[in-house]
C-alpha cells in the first residue's frame, strides 16, 4: 500500500452542529436519529442537522450551537488513506483497530483535525477552513496535486502556500 | 602492484562518477570508499587542522577520515563520509581542505606549525592583548571547518511520517534480523531499521550468516526501513528515524521527497546496533593505508576490492585473524600478524601455520610517500622491525555501540574482557543483542608504550594526539567533559565513534585511574549526522508553521493588499492605490472611516458560544467585569485576567437569549482563551451546566464604521440598527446575519457576522454600498491608527502580560464583588503599587513615533517606561502613541524623551491621557 492509492476531495462541511449533553447517558437517544460523531466524551457534532430540530430533540438535556460555517470535509478515498494520513502526523491511524465509526481528535502538519473512519477505503477528515490548503498543500505533495480536489466554495482553490 | 585495487576484472563496473574532476567507475552496489580503492584512489581527504593526507579508514558510518563533499549546486552535501554514500551514476565527488590540490595542500604546512597549535591553542589566543585576537580570529576563522556549505537552496523536499509498532528493531545484521523475526512471529507489530543499504550487517562481510531473509520478513509483515538510521531514542519509547531516499547529491524522482524523518512510537525496542572497531594508537596511523581490520574484510568480500597488496596486521584479539584469512583468499600477501598479546591463543597458534604471526607486537610508526603506506615499523619483544607494506589492518577492539540506549536514559556497564562499557540497566523498554549487547571478541589488556604520542592520532577527525590528551591533563582538565571541549576530541561528524575509547583509556593512563573512573562523555542525538531540511521536513523554505486562510481570502487578495501575517493569518495590512505607499494608504482608509465609512474583515477574532444554564456564572468567573446582569439583547467590553491578575485577553461578550451568550476576544489569543475557557470549566468549576463552544471559523464577521455606517447598515437590511452595544439579526444579500453594534475605531460601528462558507455575498454587498458612500475597505494599518487614537489597549502591545487592569486604567470596569480568575491576585499591594508602569498617552510635533522607544527624562537618564504604539493623528497633525510609564497617571504634562538607538531617533514627547479622539465617545453613541 503507498500513499498514492488514495484521493481527497475538500469541501464546506455544511451544517454542522456541536452539541454538548450533561449527561452521556442521553446520547444513546440520538443514534440512528441523525448523523453524528462522537467527539469528546460529552460532545458530539451532529451532521447535516438542523437547529430547530434539536429543540425537540434535546430540550433541557444539553446545548448546542453551530460550527459548519468554518468547517471543511476532507474526504480520502483509496486503500491509502490510513498511510497517508501518517505524513506529518502523530496519530496511529495504521491500527486496525482504528476501523469503521472511530474517531479521533488529532494534528497533521500543525492543522488540528478530526478523523472519522467511514470505511475499509475511506476516512473524513474534518479541519478549520482557514487550514484547509496548508493540508490540501501537504497532501498534494504526497500523492501529487491531481489527486487532491478543493472545492470552490473554500478560501482559496490553489493547492499550497502563496 | 601495490596499493588497492579491484580484484579480479571489473567488467560489472558500469556507473561512471567523478572526484576531483577526473572520472571512474564503479559497481551498482559500491560505496565511494570502495569504489575509489577500486580505483587505486587511496588518499581521499585532508585531516582537520594539520592538513594531513588522508585515506579510507572504515567502511561504514564512524569513518573519521574520508570526509568528502557530494552533490552540486543545491544539493551539495558537504563532510559526507566516503563510507556512507552509494555511488550512483553521475555522482559528482570532491575532497575537501585542501588547496591547490589534494595531493598538493599547502595547509600542510600547518604540520609543521604542530608545537603552537596543540590542544586549546585557540583558547590561549584569548591571551595577551585583545587586539591581538582581531588578528587571530580571521586566521582561525579562515582556517576552521572542512567542507563548504552550499549557497544555494536545496531544491528538494523533505517529509515527516509518523509510524507505531510493538517492536522496533534497529540495526539489520543477524541479531536484529533474529529479534525482527521472533516478534513478527509473536504477532507484533514490527519495524526493522538498518542504516545500510542491504541487511546483514556483519554477514555482508562474511562474519556470520543471516538468520532469515529480506523476504521472509516482510512476508511475516516486517516494515523494512534500509538507509535509515535511528538518529535518537527520546521519551517513552519515542525513536526519530532518518530515511535516506535518494543519495547524498542525487535527485530524487519527480514528486519524491529527498529524505523523511519517521517519528515512531515503539512499544519495545531492540537495538542491534553492533560494535565499532576501535583503531590502534602508535605513530602515523592515521597515514593513508591504515584501515581498520573489519573494514579491510569488509571491501574484500563485500566489494571484490582488496585495499592492499602486502598487509601487515596488528591486533589485540583473534578477529583480525578472519581479515588475514581473506586477504589472503583474495590473493594479497599477509606480511605478518603483530599480535600485541604474549602468548599465543588457539587461533593464533593455527594461524601460525600460515601466516608469520608474531606475539608481543606493536607497530610503533608508518611510513609512506604520495599518499601511499610504504612500511611499518613494529616492536617485537625487545626488537625493533619493519615490513615493507601498502596496508596496515589495525584491531584494537570493538566498542558496543551503545549511543542510542546511553540517550534513553540507560546505564551503562564496564567490562574489562573486552574494555569497553555495554548496556546496563535501560530506562525504558529497550533490549540490547548482539555486538550491542558486548557480544565481540575479547582483547588483550597488556600497556603500550607510545614512543611518540605526538604523531600517534586518537581522535582522527579533529587531529587529537596522545600528546593533547596528556597536555590536558598537565594544565588542570580534569573531566572528560572539559578534556572533549579543549582538546576538540569526539567532536564533529564522527562524534567520537573510533575514539572515545582510546581517548578514555590515554586519560586514565596519564591519571593512574581504570577506564571507569576516567569517566565518559554524554552521547546525545544525532547518531549521525542529520539533515536540516530532513529536520524542518514539509516547512522546508518557510515558516514551521502553517498558514491559515480568511473565508474572504480571494475577495482581498482580488484588491491586492498588503499581507500582513498576524500569527499563523495572513490578514489585509492595507488595499493601497496605484503608486501609493502603505502609510498613505493606511491614513486613506483611516480618514474615510472618520468622515464616511470603512469595512474591515475581523474574521479571526475569537469567538465562543457559551450556552447553558450556568453560563453566566463560568462567565462570571472568566470575565473580570460585571456580565451577569446583562440584558438580553446587550452586549459589553470585557477583559480576562490570569491566576495572577495580569490582563490576558480582553472583547466583547453579548447576551443573545436566558442561556445563550456569544464572547469574543483577541485574534492572537484565540487558541489561549479556548485553552482558559476548559480550564475554568473543566478544573474550577466541572459541575456547571455550560457547554462552551469555539466559533471562531463558524462566523466570518465584517465591521463596518464610520459616520454613515448606520445608514450603510440600514440601507442593506431593511431596519433600523441596533444602538451602541446592542445586537440584532437580520439579512444581508439573503445570508442571515448577526449584528453586533460595538466600536474600536472610536466612530458609530458594527460587527456583522455571518457563517464562514456564505460571507462572501455579504462581503461584497457591504463593498458595494460602503464604496458608494465614498468609504472603502480598509486593513490592520488604518485599523490601528484608529484605535491608538481612541486609546484603545491590544493585547501584546498595551496588556504585555505584566499589566493589571489597574495599570491599564480598567480597574474601574473590575466586578466588585469578585470571583473571577485572578480576583485574589489582584489584592496584592505591590499589584497596586503607584510606581507601577502606567498606562499614558504621548503626543509630539513630529509626524511620527518610534515604537518600542524608551521613555527617559533626558538622555543618559534612567528609562522609566517604553512607547507601546505608535500613530500619527488621523485628522490632524502630529504623532501620537500610547506607553508604559513608571507612575504614569499622576505625571500628564511631563516632558519626556521617546529615545530609540537602534533607530538613532530621539523624540520630544508630552505625557497625555491615553485618548486622542472624541473624549466623550459622542461620535458613537446614537
Amino acid at each position: 500500500m503507498t500513499d498514492r492509492d488514495v484521493s481527497v476531495s475538500m469541501e464546506p462541511a455544511g451544517e454542522v452542529i456541536a452539541l454538548d449533553l450533561w449527561s452521556g447517558a442521553d446520547a444513546p437517544d440520538l443514534c440512528g436519529k441523525i448523523a453524528l460523531l462522537r467527539v469528546e466524551p460529552r460532545r458530539w457534532w451532529l451532521l447535516d442537522a438542523r437547529e430547530a430540530d434539536l429543540t425537540a430533540m434535546i430540550g433541557a438535556r444539553g446545548a448546542w450551537a453551530p460550527i459548519g460555517g468554518g468547517l471543511v470535509r476532507a474526504t480520502l478515498t483509496g486503500p491509502g488513506w490510513r498511510s497517508l494520513l501518517m505524513v506529518a502526523g502523530l496519530f496511529d491511524a495504521e491500527d486496525p483497530a482504528f476501523g469503521t465509526g472511530a474517531v479521533a481528535a488529532t494534528v497533521i502538519h500543525h492543522v488540528p483535525v478530526r478523523i472519522a473512519v467511514v470505511g475499509e477505503t475511506s476516512c473524513d477528515v474534518y479541519c478549520a477552513a482557514s487550514y484547509a490548503p496548508t493540508l490540501a498543500g501537504l497532501w498534494g505533495s504526497v500523492i501529487g496535486r491531481e489527486r487532491v480536489s478543493l472545492s470552490r466554495e473554500l478560501p482559496s482553490a490553489t493547492i499550497g502556500s502563496e | 602492484m601495490n596499493g588497492p585495487g579491484r580484484i579480479g576484472r571489473d567488467e560489472t563496473a558500469t556507473l561512471r562518477f567523478t572526484f576531483d574532476g577526473r572520472s571512474l567507475c564503479a559497481r551498482p552496489g559500491d560505496t565511494l570508499a570502495a569504489a575509489l580503492l577500486a580505483n587505486g584512489v587511496g588518499l581521499v581527504a585532508r585531516s582537520f587542522k594539520y592538513h594531513r593526507p588522508r585515506g579510507i579508514m572504515a567502511a561504514g558510518v564512524e569513518e573519521p577520515n574520508a570526509l568528502v563533499t557530494v552533490g552540486e549546486g543545491g544539493r551539495t552535501e558537504p563532510n559526507t563520509r566516503a563510507t556512507d554514500v552509494f555511488v550512483y551514476e553521475g555522482m559528482v565527488a570532491r575532497s575537501q581542505n585542501r588547496w591547490p590540490s589534494l595531493a598538493f595542500d599547502l595547509g600542510a604546512v600547518n604540520a609543521l606549525a604542530a608545537p603552537v597549535l596543540a590542544a586549546g591553542f585557540y583558547y590561549k589566543t584569548f591571551f595577551g592583548p585583545p587586539a591581538r585576537w582581531m588578528v587571530y580570529e580571521k586566521l582561525i576563522r579562515r582556517a576552521a571547518g572542512l567542507g563548504k556549505p552550499p549557497t544555494l537552496a536545496d531544491p528538494d523536499r523533505h517529509q515527516h511520517r509518523a509510524a507505531f509498532c510493538d517492536v522496533l528493531v534497529v540495526g539489520g545484521g543477524p541479531a536484529g534480523l533474529a529479534a525482527a523475526d521472533d516478534a513478527a512471529r509473536g504477532g507484533a507489530r514490527v519495524i526493522l531499521v538498518e542504516q545500510d543499504r542491504a541487511l546483514g550487517g556483519c554477514a555482508l562481510r562474511g562474519d556470520g550468516e543471516m538468520p532469515t531473509s529480506d523476504a521472509a520478513l516482510r512476508a511475516a509483515g516486517v516494515r523494512i526501513l534500509t538507509r535509515t538510521t535511528a538518529s535518537g531514542v527520546w521519551d517513552h519509547g519515542f525513536v526519530t528515524l532518518a530515511e535516506r531516499l535518494v543519495e547524498p547529491g542525487e535527485a530524487p524522482p519527480p514528486g519524491q521527497p529527498a529524505q523523511r524523518l519517521w517519528h515512531v512510537r515503539a512499544e519495545r525496542i531492540v537495538l542491534a546496533t553492533g560494535a565499532i572497531e576501535r583503531p590502534v594508537t602508535f605513530a602515523g596511523n592515521d597515514r593513508p593505508g591504515v584501515m581498520l581490520s573489519q573494514a579491510v574484510r569488509t571491501y574484500i568480500r563485500r566489494f571484490d576490492v582488496l585495499p592492499g597488496r602486502r598487509v601487515v596486521i596488528a591486533t589485540n584479539n583473534d578477529d583480525a585473524y578472519r581479515t588475514a584469512e581473506a586477504v589472503a583468499a583474495a590473493g594479497g600477501e599477509v606480511v605478518a600478524i603483530l599480535d600485541s598479546r604474549p602468548d599465543f591463543t588457539e587461533v593464533a597458534r593455527a594461524a601460525k601455520e600460515r601466516f608469520r604471526v608474531h606475539t608481543n607486537a606493536f607497530p610503533h610508526s608508518t611510513k609512506g610517500r604520495s599518499g601511499r603506506l610504504r612500511s611499518i615499523g613494529a616492536d617485537i619483544w625487545t626488537e625493533r622491525h619493519s615490513f615493507d607494506a601498502d596496508l596496515l589492518a589495525m584491531s584494537g577492539g570493538f566498542t558496543p555501540v551503545v549511543h542510542l540506549h546511553s540517550q534513553a536514559g540507560g546505564k551503562l556497564d564496564w567490562r574489562a574482557d573486552i574494555q569497553a562499557f555495554v548496556p546496563g540497566a535501560s530506562a525504558q523498554a529497550i533490549t540490547s543483542v548482539g555486538g550491542a549487547a558486548g557480544e565481540v571478541a575479547p582483547i588483550g589488556t597488556n600497556a603500550v608504550h607510545l614512543p611518540h604520542p605526538k604523531h600517534s592520532f586518537v581522535d582522527f577527525q579533529n587531529d587529537v594526539t596522545a600528546a593533547d590528551i596528556d597536555l590536558a591533563w598537565q594544565e588542570g582538565y580534569r573531566s572528560v567533559e572539559h578534556l572533549k571541549r579543549y582538546t576538540t576530541l569526539g567532536m564533529a561528524t564522527d562524534q567520537g565513534k573510533t575514539s572515545n575509547m582510546a581517548a578514555l583509556a590515554r586519560l586514565a593512563s596519564v591519571a593512574g585511574v581504570d577506564i571507569p573512573q576516567a569517566g565518559l562523555t554524554t552521547f546525545r542525538a544525532p547518531f549521525t549526522p542529520l539533515a536540516l531540511g530532513a529536520l524542518a521536513g514539509p516547512d522546508g523554505g518557510g515558516h514551521a508553521a502553517p498558514r491559515r486562510r480568511l473565508a474572504l481570502h480571494d475577495r482581498h487578495a482580488a484588491l491586492a493588499p498588503v499581507w500582513q501575517p498576524l500569527g499563523y493569518w495572513d490578514r489585509p495590512r492595507a488595499y493601497p492605490a496605484a503608486g501609493e505607499s502603505l502609510n498613505d494608504a493606511a491614513i486613506r482608509e483611516a480618514r474615510a472611516v472618520r468622515t464616511s465609512a470603512g469595512i474591515i474583515d475581523v474574521s479571526t477574532l475569537a469567538k465562543f458560544a457559551v450556552s447553558g444554564p450556568d453560563a453566566a456564572a463560568l462567565l462570571e468567573m472568566v470575565c473580570a467585569t460585571g456580565v451577569a446582569k446583562l440584558g438580553v439583547g446587550r452586549g459589553r467590553y470585557t477583559f480576562m485576567l490570569r491566576d495572577d491578575g495580569m490582563v490576558m485577553d480582553d472583547g466583547t461578550v453579548w447576551r443573545l437569549d436566558e442561556t445563550r451568550w456569544l464572547l469574543t476576544s483577541s485574534t492572537g489569543g484565540a487558541d489561549r482563551m479556548e485553552a482558559h475557557l476548559s480550564y475554568v470549566h473543566r478544573v474550577l468549576a466541572p459541575h456547571l451546566r455550560v457547554s462552551v463552544v469555539a466559533q471562531q471559523e463558524h462566523f466570518a464577521g465584517i465591521a463596518l464604521a464610520g459616520p454613515l455606517a448606520p445608514t450603510i447598515l440600514a440601507g442593506l437590511t431593511g431596519q433600523a440598527p441596533p444602538a451602541h452595544m446592542g445586537l440584532a439579526e437580520a439579512s444581508i444579500a439573503a445570508v442571515r446575519v448577526l449584528i453586533l453594534a460595538a466600536s474600536y475605531s472610536g466612530e458609530r460601528a458594527f460587527e456583522i457576522y455571518a457563517p464562514g462558507a456564505i460571507a462572501g455575498p455579504v462581503w461584497d454587498a457591504l463593498d458595494r454600498a460602503t464604496c458608494a458612500q465614498g468609504g472603502c475597505p480598509y486593513g490592520l494599518e488604518a485599523l490601528e491608527f484608529l484605535r491608538i487614537e481612541k486609546g484603545h489597549v491590544v493585547i501584546g502591545a498595551e496588556a504585555d502580560g505584566r499589566t493589571t487592569p489597574h495599570d491599564l486604567g480598567l480597574g474601574r470596569m473590575l466586578r466588585k464583588a469578585g470571583g473571577y480568575v485572578g480576583a485574589q491576585a489582584l489584592g496584592r499591594p505591590a499589584l497596586s503599587a503607584p510606581d507601577r508602569l502606567q498606562l499614558v498617552g504621548l503626543e509630539t510635533a513630529e509626524a511620527s513615533l518610534p515604537e518600542g522607544a524608551m521613555l527617559v527624562a533626558r538622555a543618559g537618564a534612567p528609562v522609566e517606561g517604553h512607547v507601546t504604539s505608535a500613530a500619527q493623528r488621523v485628522l490632524g497633525q502630529g504623532g501620537i502613541a500610547l506607553g508604559l510609564l513608571a507612575g504614569g497617571r499622576a505625571r500628564l504634562g511631563d516632558r519626556l524623551i521617546a529615545a530609540s538607538p537602534t533607530r538613532g531617533r530621539h523624540v520630544a514627547v508630552t505625557v497625555t491621557q491615553p485618548l486622542f479622539y472624541d473624549p466623550e465617545g459622542e461620535r458613537y453613541r446614537d
